[in-house]
């Protein structure tokens, strides 16, 4: 049970050391004309509370995998949520048909990969997985 | 009665059959709630309280829901949420069945039997996940009926840096709940309410109002060991104080509910708090006076909580009108008596823990002191509540 513990805290400190390197892009389609978008914008879209971009495009966010490092960082600073308050929030619209969260669609790869195919995806990547296929609109900085 | 009740498991039936019917555009989202919840009282010779009844740990209050929702087109959906309760032998029932249309970007109009927004925590009331408390404090959440069949309109909106909505609904109800062992029938009619909230950043308040004309029907109750209301009420007006008979009975009787209410969640500090005022007038019903005030911490993975709660029930009056000359001044001090029995004057200190579990569960413990004040006798009385629950949405 102990090396059982000792290996979980080894590996979860391993994931914080590798987000603290990685920057994490909120990434669009390239041909938005959406350039830059603030953290409060992001947070709203993400969190359902506006259903557009500020050019009145419909905004569909997606999310990475619940368990996925990135989607941690990006909850944690954008949103400002936890797993748990996040998932709290979300059940509390769910229920009454009041808003539907995000889809889960997979990891860094698959996410810029849906980004690049439709013009209203909004997400968050990995900044290492940026190509030409998709415009940054939204940077969180290593620490 | 017996009509709007077959129509409501009609609606909820046609929408399960709706759900079903493959279509290539229809795809049906499921989510659902597991709550396991027990709890045990100090003195199980005192009231019992969150229906609990035992000194040994019971769990009876263990709930189970699921929604389904499906796309019947772009703008409309069709969703229906079952529930299963220990309470009730975990009979399942359709809880709410409804159509939701989205008529722009920021308003939808849903129609079918649908949640009323009377409280801050309506919407998920069930769902012990979204919340600190093992269930929303009972002085507040004290309404046995919390549906209604007509039609709802939700329209939200960001101004500024404020993000707002706008509630309001109107229909009427047919249902009975459990008083004491007694199933009464309870119909509300010409139901409206408005429900608005306004928030920004970390905070939220809430304002609501309702109301209808409201009929419970206790003509079958026992008000002595060989009497029911209704006799009761017939010997009033044999008397001839048919005002007083009136007053005795909740029988289309105007009700007025009012909520005032605020959230604050800064991340590392959570604070709750209502007020609700339910004046259900022309009856013996007390007029109930409640609120609460929750005040916590996060640390980590653990939410640590304090509620204070309480009740200041003011008496209603039906014994109004008799003279204490009047030949039937014998029956003012039963009608006092009754009109008593029905103020709650109690204090509530909550203390709970919410523990987030990795899997998506919370596991939480919590203790209630109760000290609850008999208005005819004025004697105190005390009773400590402890409860356990672990839940999850999924």
């Amino acid at each position: 049970m102990k090396t059982l513990f000792k290996t979980i805290i080894t590996i979860s400190l391993l994931c914080i050391v590798t987000i603290a390197k990685a920057d994490i892009a909120v990434i669009v389609h390239p041909s938005s004309t959406v350039s830059s978008l603030s953290n409060e914008e992001i947070k709203r879209i993400f969190l359902g509370k506006i259903q557009s971009f500020p050019n009145g495009k419909m905004a569909v966010p997606i999310n990475q995998d619940v368990d996925s490092p990135v989607r941690q960082v990006f909850n944690k600073v954008v949103c400002k949520k936890s797993k748990s308050q996040y998932k709290a929030y979300w059940s509390k619209l769910l229920f009454t048909g009041k808003g539907t969260p995000p889809a889960d669609v997979g990891d860094s790869i698959e996410v810029k990969q849906l980004v690049s195919q439709n013009p209203n995806f909004i997400g968050y990547v990995d900044a290492s997985v940026v190509d030409n296929s998709v415009r940054v609109v939204f940077s969180i900085p290593s620490k | 009665m017996l009509t709007r009740t077959l129509k409501k498991r009609y609606l909820a039936t046609a929408l399960s059959a709706i759900c079903l019917i493959p279509s290539v555009q229809a795809e049906i989202n499921f989510s659902g709630f597991i709550s396991i919840e027990g709890g045990w009282l100090e003195d199980e010779s005192l009231f019992s309280y969150k229906d609990y009844e035992d000194s040994d740990l019971v769990f009876t209050q263990n709930t189970v829901g699921l929604q389904a929702s499906s796309d019947l087109s772009d703008n409309l959906s069709a969703t229906i949420q079952i529930i299963a309760r220990g309470q009730e032998g975990y009979t399942l029932k359709p809880e709410w069945a409804y159509l939701t249309w989205q008529a722009t970007d920021n308003t939808k109009v849903r129609i079918g039997s649908i949640g009323t927004p009377f409280y801050m925590f309506s919407d998920f009331q069930d769902i012990g996940y979204a919340y600190a408390w093992t269930r929303p404090p009972e002085e507040v959440y004290t309404l046995p009926i919390t549906t209604f069949d007509g039609v709802n309109v939700y329209h939200n909106r960001t101004i500024g840096s404020f993000d707002g909505s706008l509630e309001i609904y109107y229909g009427g109800l047919d249902d009975s709940f459990n008083l004491g062992g007694t199933e009464i029938p309870s119909s509300t009619r010409n139901q409206i309410g408005i429900a608005s909230t306004l928030g920004r950043d970390w905070w939220t308040i809430r304002a609501a109002f309702h109301t209808a004309t409201l009929t419970n029907d206790i003509s079958n109750l026992a008000v002595s060991e060989d009497q029911t209301f209704g006799d009761f009420a017939d010997q009033l007006r044999f008397f001839g104080l048919d005002k007083n008979a009136d007053l005795l009975l909740p029988q289309d009787d105007p009700a007025y509910f009012t909520e005032l209410g605020y959230t604050i969640d800064t991340g590392r500090f959570v604070s709750v708090g209502e007020y609700i005022i339910f004046d259900y007038q022309d009856n013996f019903f007390a007029k109930n006076i409640r609120y609460y005030v929750m005040g916590g911490v996060r640390v980590g993975n653990v939410l640590f909580h304090v509620t204070t709660a309480g009740s200041r029930d003011q008496e209603s009056t039906p014994q109004e009108g008799i003279l204490e000359t009047d030949p039937a001044a014998g029956f003012i001090p039963v009608l006092e008596g009754l009109a008593l029995s029905q103020v709650e004057k109690r204090d509530v200190l909550s203390l709970g823990i919410r523990w987030d579990l990795p899997a998506g569960t919370a596991l939480k413990f919590q203790l209630d002191q109760l000290r609850d004040t008999d208005d005819v006798t004025n004697i105190e009385l005390n009773q400590r509540v402890y409860s356990v629950s672990l839940q999850t949405v999924f």
